[in-house]
């Protein structure tokens, strides 16, 4: 497990119409374990078009329903993975820097893999589609300097502001 | 080089929440010279899956970020290339069509060199497999009628049309 940063106290989603906030059962949950602030997919008929979003309530074991928002455009700091292809097992076969405007996907994987649950992998280790969950972009703190972020020939996790679609 | 519209002036984004306004560095940008109100492309790493939007403010020399609005639904007047397919090698267009209603509209880089349109109907590139991003979609403008479509024809020509961003 690499270590991981909390998130949930981040949201960088000021501007009006950014909120669209659904409940959703647990057991509708690629991950039926949700946490605060994280991102959350809700489990669906095809691969790569399910519904992504940012847990914003993550319930209770007695009232087991998330609130998540869904909305797109909204921007929350997330763990993301430079992972960018895998191979049977899974495991991670190949990695790569992050930049701004790089897609960013659902990789219950990953998850798997490192307690991360996004990553830079279009493609599951047997070629399923991940979904696409947003694009990379500046924190409001202007982190341009720290782009591109990880390397090519190692894994790993990073802090980045992810724009949801 | 066409002869091309200036569309700055221009915004129909009146309804709430169709603003997402971003910051983005010029060296991010597909075109690293921004102008006020042409459509922008951020690189990234899988063709087809890039952020565009519209240049709010195009930076400047000493602040080198451009402003985008890469909302969802905005819609801005652009010009629009009807190039259906281009040819390889050098690249050059190949098919036109006329402009509906409802017609997808892609960022075209190579549109871009070209003529210096950054929007046409071609989903590909000269190499007939490498995808353009979709941008937006064809909608009314405020002061027109359905009646002026479709625009052009079979013959290559650019169009100021209402983009609805995607």
């Amino acid at each position: 497990m690499v270590t991981r940063t909390t998130t949930q106290d981040y949201e960088q989603s000021s501007e009006a119409g950014r909120e669209r906030n659904v409940p959703i059962p647990w057991a509708r949950l690629t991950d039926a374990t949700p946490t605060l602030g994280d991102p959350f997919q809700a489990t669906g008929l095809v691969a790569g078009a399910t519904f992504c979003g940012t847990v914003i309530n993550p319930g209770t074991a007695a009232d087991p329903v998330i609130i998540g928002n869904t909305a797109d455009g909204a921007i929350f700091r997330h763990n993301v993975r430079n992972v960018l292809t895998w191979v049977g097992g899974p495991a991670e076969a190949t990695w790569g820097p992050i930049n701004l405007g790089d897609p960013v996907f659902y990789d219950a994987e990953e998850d798997t893999a490192n307690g991360v649950k996004l990553s830079t992998s279009p493609l599951t280790s047997t070629a399923a589609a991940n979904t696409l969950f947003g694009h990379i972009v500046l924190m409001q703190d202007e982190d341009a300097s720290d782009f591109p972020k990880g390397a090519a020939l190692v894994g790993s996790t990073h802090v980045c502001a992810v724009m949801q679609v | 080089m066409v002869t091309r519209t200036t569309t700055y002036e221009y915004e129909q984004s009146s309804e709430g929440g169709r603003e997402r306004m971003l910051p983005m560095p010029f060296t991010r940008l597909t075109d690293a010279t921004p102008t006020l109100g042409d459509p922008a492309q951020v690189t990234g790493l899988i063709a087809g899956l890039m952020i565009t939007g519209t240049v709010i403010n195009p930076g400047t020399t000493a602040d080198p970020y451009a402003v985008l609005n890469v909302a969802d639904g905005a819609v801005f007047k652009h010009n629009v290339r009807n190039t259906l397919t281009y040819g390889a090698g050098p690249v050059a267009e190949a098919t036109w069509g006329a402009l509906n209603l409802g017609d997808p509209v892609y960022y075209s880089a190579e549109q871009d060199v070209l003529n210096g349109i950054k929007l046409s109907t071609s989903p590909l590139q000269s190499d007939g497999a490498t995808a353009n991003t979709l941008f937006g979609h064809i909608v009314l403008e405020q002061d027109e009628t359905a009646a002026s479509y479709p625009k052009g024809d079979v013959t290559a020509s650019t169009h100021v049309c209402a983009i609805q961003q995607v």
